[in-house]
């Protein structure tokens, strides 16, 4: 009975765990764009804003200053 | 009767490619043509942004001259950034010698403008030219391919391919189409100071009427850049001058002015096109010897607001959501 009921648990938990993946998953799937897009474009971060400075400039939607 | 006419589209459908081909090609042509035209007499009908226009324009006889450029309007500002506002760029007076005004300048961005030449004593002798700055064709080129990049990118999320989709964009990005001669920003004062020369020689100089060189934006009202050229502490009468202002970072002029200095003064209002660095070189000619000066001087950028980040990340946006759902679908 006891065992039974650990077996079902540790089942529940790896599932848990899947269910967990799963989503963390379609997050970074529906997030990367947005957040190397971001990095590129729109931190103030100065090293990433001088390395990255002509392509702003070679772009009409994106302001540089 | 159904199959006939498939078998006709089928015959006819190289001839369509081929007169598709021929129809671009003409396009491009015409485009192209349309991109260089000339305008009126003395401005071109429409100059390239981060390009050099030149204005020259014939007023009759010697004389002094009022010059002013300004900004009607902006090119249709969600997608081509407005670095600068509508409202004056540029004013100037100038004397000239022979009657011809001239003057080539760098313009931050595309859009509507208008060059005034006015005479001052005789207000009502003047030309006045619109023109439209226009974009480069390497933006809306890379433009396109940015779109292209996020569409793919998009797509390939939706399958999830993880890492192929990462690596593709990093390298694309990174390798972005011949991006603009950089109109960099940064510290460029070391730069500057390689082109400056000895003020002094002959005791000829040149310096701030204000006494120092103006604080300001780039791209906003007029900054004072009112300038005098002296020899032992006093105003020359007369100098032929003509002066550049060269950026700190590409080294290349962004304005050239030429004419006559009356009692030393180049009476100068500019607003540069970019936040940066900047080296006024200034070559005259007093009693028959030539002098290179130079005073250094600077604008400081405007950011981008938080508006305006959020609206081109939200345009970047459309592409990929429109990729993702295709390769959802396609996945």
């Amino acid at each position: 009975m006891t065992n039974t009921i650990t077996m079902k648990e540790q089942a529940a938990s790896e599932r848990s765990k899947a269910g967990i993946a799963v989503w963390a998953e379609r997050l970074l799937w529906l997030s990367w764009v947005p957040l190397v897009l971001f990095t590129i474009f729109f931190a103030s971060t100065p090293d990433i804003h001088d390395g990255v400075h002509p392509v702003r400039h070679a772009l009409t939607i994106v302001q540089c200053h | 009767m159904h199959s006939f006419i498939m078998m006709q589209a089928k015959r006819l459908l190289p001839l369509l490619l081929a007169g598709l081909l021929i129809a671009t090609a003409f396009g491009f042509v015409r485009y192209y043509n349309a991109y260089q035209a000339p305008g009126e007499h003395w401005a071109p009908a429409s100059p390239v942004a981060h390009e050099m226009a030149r204005f020259t324009t014939d007023m009759g006889n010697a004389g002094d001259f009022h010059v002013t450029i300004e900004k009607l309007e902006s090119k249709f500002p969600l997608f081509f950034v407005e670095y600068q506002r509508p409202g004056r760029v540029l004013e100037l007076s100038v004397h000239s010698d022979d009657g011809i005004v001239r003057l080539d300048q760098q313009f931050a961005d595309e859009g509507r403008y208008r060059i005034t030449v006015q005479h001052i004593i005789h207000p009502m002798h003047q030309e006045v030219v619109d023109f439209t700055v226009q974009t480069p064709l390497v933006k809306y080129a890379n433009d396109l391919l940015l779109g292209c990049l996020l569409l793919a990118a998009g797509f390939l999320s939706g399958h999830r391919l993880r890492a192929l989709a990462m690596i593709t964009l990093v390298v694309s990005i990174g390798n972005l189409a011949s991006p603009q001669p950089a109109l960099a920003h940064g510290d460029a004062m070391a730069s500057v100071a390689a082109v400056m020369f000895p003020a002094n020689i002959d005791a000829v100089a040149v310096h701030w009427l204000a006494g120092k060189p103006p604080v300001g934006e780039a791209n906003r009202a007029p900054l004072d850049w009112r300038m005098q050229i002296t020899r032992d502490g006093q105003a020359v009468k007369r100098a032929p001058f003509a002066l550049d202002v060269v950026h700190g970072e590409s080294h290349l002029p962004v304005l050239h002015i030429e004419g006559v200095a009356n009692g030393g003064l180049i009476d100068l209002r500019y607003s540069p096109p970019d936040g940066a660095h900047y080296a006024f070189e200034l070559r005259t000619v007093i009693d028959g010897k030539a002098y290179h000066l130079s005073l250094p001087g600077s604008a400081a950028a405007v950011p981008p607001t938080l508006w305006r980040k959020w609206q081109s990340f939200l345009i970047m946006m459309v592409p990929l959501l429109i990729g993702m759902v295709w390769g959802w679908k396609r996945g």
